[in-house]
């Protein structure tokens, strides 16, 4: 089982993206789970993850959490266009793609 | 670590016994205080602060990261004042009209911005199909005043046309609550409310029921889909043409 943590701010806009994403991977049959955090919280939780997504929002914090990362798993920006439009799809294929 | 507590400890020692002071009343007096002058000077500093903020929201950066450390906890400090005295039955003193409330229930419906007016607008004039489609999606959250859907989905993100009224809406909504406050037409703010508080309801609760503030926040949305109107439409016609030279 793959745990995907999703970022922002307040934990408010990626919990709208978390249910969509939850159900892109139930549609697909994948093994994996997807789970929203502020980002204040995230920090604590980082050693449950097999991938971080940060939304582009809190961008600038990729640098901080790629070092508490240190090379665990990967930690990428969400595309600003697919966190706006909610493309649980093409978000959903991105992280298969880099998880493997 | 246990040198930092050291060397507070001796701070804190030496300031009770030589100055019968400590390092918060320092603090308060010496950087708080003055900073609460300043935001109460009339609107200026703080809306110079949210357009810088907004400004960098436009290209991507959470508008709260800029504000939240500025001029966020002096606002929040008067709006809790407010609350003290309120509840004392006291009056509120002009130097505390400026509060974080004015900017949580005026200036951000919707959102950062002001978006719920954008939103408003796409529903009900707008002929492109992919706006529509955001909008809807945005349109629950932003009733909540969440709107990280439509300003990177929309996009306003990069887009020009769009970012000239999601800069100037909340400038103009501080700068005339304010005014308004200061003339007597809306009371003054005395309650802190979630800023996810739907508008209308919001400056209700935030006023302690002055139907002034709420008919006010609803002519505030008819002015914000006003302004927002023109500059959707231009918006719509640059990305028609894109979409148009792209095929």
């Amino acid at each position: 089982m793959k745990k995907i943590m999703l970022c922002c701010n307040a934990g408010m806009s990626t919990s709208l993206l978390v249910q969509k994403m939850q159900a892109e991977v139930a549609n697909r049959g994948l093994d994996i789970e997807v789970e929203a955090r502020p980002m204040n919280e995230a920090h604590d939780h980082l050693d449950e993850c097999d991938m971080l997504l940060l939304g582009p929002q809190i961008g600038y914090t990729k640098g901080d959490f790629e070092k508490e990362a240190a090379g665990r798993f990967p930690v990428e920006v969400i595309n600003m266009v697919d966190y706006g439009r909610m493309n649980a799809a093409g978000i959903i294929d991105h992280c298969v793609s880099v998880m493997g | 670590m246990l040198l930092n507590l050291a060397i507070f400890a001796l701070a804190a020692a030496l300031l009770a016994v030589c100055a019968g002071t400590d390092l918060c009343t320092i603090i308060s007096t010496c950087i708080s205080n003055p900073l609460k002058n300043i935001m109460n000077a009339g609107p200026w500093a703080v809306i110079l602060i949210y357009t810088l903020a907004n400004l960098l929201f436009c290209v991507g950066i959470h508008q709260s990261t800029i504000s939240g450390a500025t001029v966020e906890p002096i606002l929040t400090m008067l709006i809790v004042d407010n609350m003290a005295t309120f509840a004392a039955g006291g009056t509120i003193q002009p130097d505390h009209y400026m509060n974080m409330q004015i900017v949580n229930s005026f200036a951000l419906i919707g959102g950062s911005g002001c978006t719920l007016m954008l939103l408003l607008d796409t529903l009900l004039f707008s002929k492109n199909k992919a706006s529509e489609t955001v909008s809807k999606m945005a349109i629950l959250p932003g009733l909540f005043n969440i709107n990280e859907p439509v300003i990177y989905g929309y996009p306003i993100v990069y887009n020009l046309p769009l970012m000239i009224p999601f800069v100037l809406l909340p400038d103009l909504f501080i700068g005339i609550t304010y005014g308004l406050t200061c003339a007597g037409i809306i009371s003054p703010c005395i309650a802190q409310v979630p800023w996810t508080m739907p508008p209308v309801i919001n400056a209700l609760l935030a006023t302690g029921f002055d139907w002034r503030a709420g008919a006010w926040q609803a002519i505030e949305l008819v002015i914000g889909m006003a302004v927002y109107l023109p500059f959707m439409k231009i918006s719509e016609k640059a990305i028609a043409k894109q979409e148009a030279l792209a095929e």
